[in-house]
């Protein structure tokens, strides 16, 4: 049901649309998925292949075979690593 | 003599090369594959870091590492505490699939030598998780003693700081700490050149291990077919036996027959 024009409801509900943003923290970054997904959707989408990479969501780090069943919902912490030249 | 049982056995996995090589600081991807090649090496470490999710257009690492031929010995390089060391090597563990970590926590950045209480601290609790820890120490013989006891897989005593190529500074510390371990003895860390190799061997330790030292070099792959001889070299001398030095001649040819006698 949509608030009568000029009610505060209907006044609040403009000034605070409903989000459809989903901010997580990508990488040390800011990053928008836009709706929760998978670890697997965010690879994908991101380009990554997932057997050169490692994923660390919110501090625990996920089993490749957990990749599809593991959700990044809103405010979640996720790393992406992989190998590079070291000594 | 013969050397096709002289394997490294490290947590019961056998090396027949006795050098272990980095990835680091190479102009080029394919020079490292060949330095790699040139040097012998059967174990190779590698860095774990933060995928580059704005520029994915730079060829993954692992494209010019053939891990069938080179195991990888993800390290913590750069970590500081006990706790960044221990998430960084269990992420380590699921890119690699492996178990083994060089375990780096250093405790100066100028230096980079190691902090003993907290490499104590995660060696602990990375054996207790199942890692095969190969920790990077000071050459410290008590610290090594305490890492070994901690349930470290080998010590890994610096020869010098990080990427210094100084050579090995404490001789006699590196020959006390091989004399003390009851585990394998890899002196990691500061390498120039050949001869550093092959003195860190005639000490009697297992291995070597290093990165600067070729990869800084002009021509990288000789230099990494320098180190293979000198690791070699130095493994052989030390199992055939030096001679005691003195301060006098002793004469090699004999004192009678001479024509003045």
């Amino acid at each position: 049901m949509i608030p009568p024009v000029g009610s505060p409801a209907r006044i609040a509900a403009i000034d605070n649309p409903p989000s459809i943003t989903v901010r997580i923290t990508l990488n040390g970054d800011s990053y928008d998925l836009g709706e929760p997904m998978t670890i697997s959707r965010l690879l994908a989408r991101l380009d990554v292949d997932p057997r050169r990479v490692a994923v660390e969501h919110n501090l625990v780090v996920v089993k490749r075979t957990a990749y599809g069943s593991t959700t990044v919902q809103a405010e979640d912490t996720v790393e992406i690593v992989n190998f590079v030249g070291g000594g | 003599m013969d050397m096709g049982n002289d394997t490294l056995v490290i947590a019961g996995k056998a090396f027949s090369s006795r050098l272990i090589v980095g990835t680091g600081k190479y102009a080029s991807n394919e020079i490292m594959q060949r330095a790699h090649d040139a040097s012998g090496a059967e174990l190779v470490t590698v860095a774990v870091r933060r995928v580059n999710l704005t520029d994915r257009s730079r060829a993954s690492l692992l494209d010019f590492i053939d891990t069938g031929r080179y195991s990888l010995l993800p390290n913590t390089a750069g970590c500081y505490t006990a706790e960044e060391a221990v998430r960084t090597a269990r992420l380590g563990r699921e890119v690699g699939l492996s178990e083994w970590v060089k375990l780096e926590v250093i405790g100066d950045e100028r230096t980079l030598f190691p902090d003993n209480d907290g490499l104590l601290e995660a060696t602990r609790v990375l054996v207790k998780e199942g890692f095969v820890v190969l920790p990077y120490t000071n050459d410290d013989p008590v610290v090594c003693r305490k890492l070994e006891d901690a349930g470290a897989a080998a010590v890994m005593p610096l020869g010098a700081p990080i990427g210094s190529g100084l050579g090995i500074q404490n001789i006699n510390n590196i020959r006390i700490i091989r004399e003390f371990a009851g585990v394998p003895v890899i002196v990691d860390a500061g390498v120039g050149t050949a001869s550093d190799a092959a003195i860190a061997m005639e000490l009697g330790v297992d291995g070597v291990l290093m990165n600067t030292a070729i990869a800084g070099a002009r021509d990288p792959v000789a230099m990494a077919d320098a180190m293979k001889l000198a690791v070699a070299a130095g493994r052989r001398a030390h199992l055939a036996g030096r001679i005691a030095p003195r301060r006098y001649a002793t004469a090699s040819s004999p004192a009678d027959g001479l024509l003045s006698a």
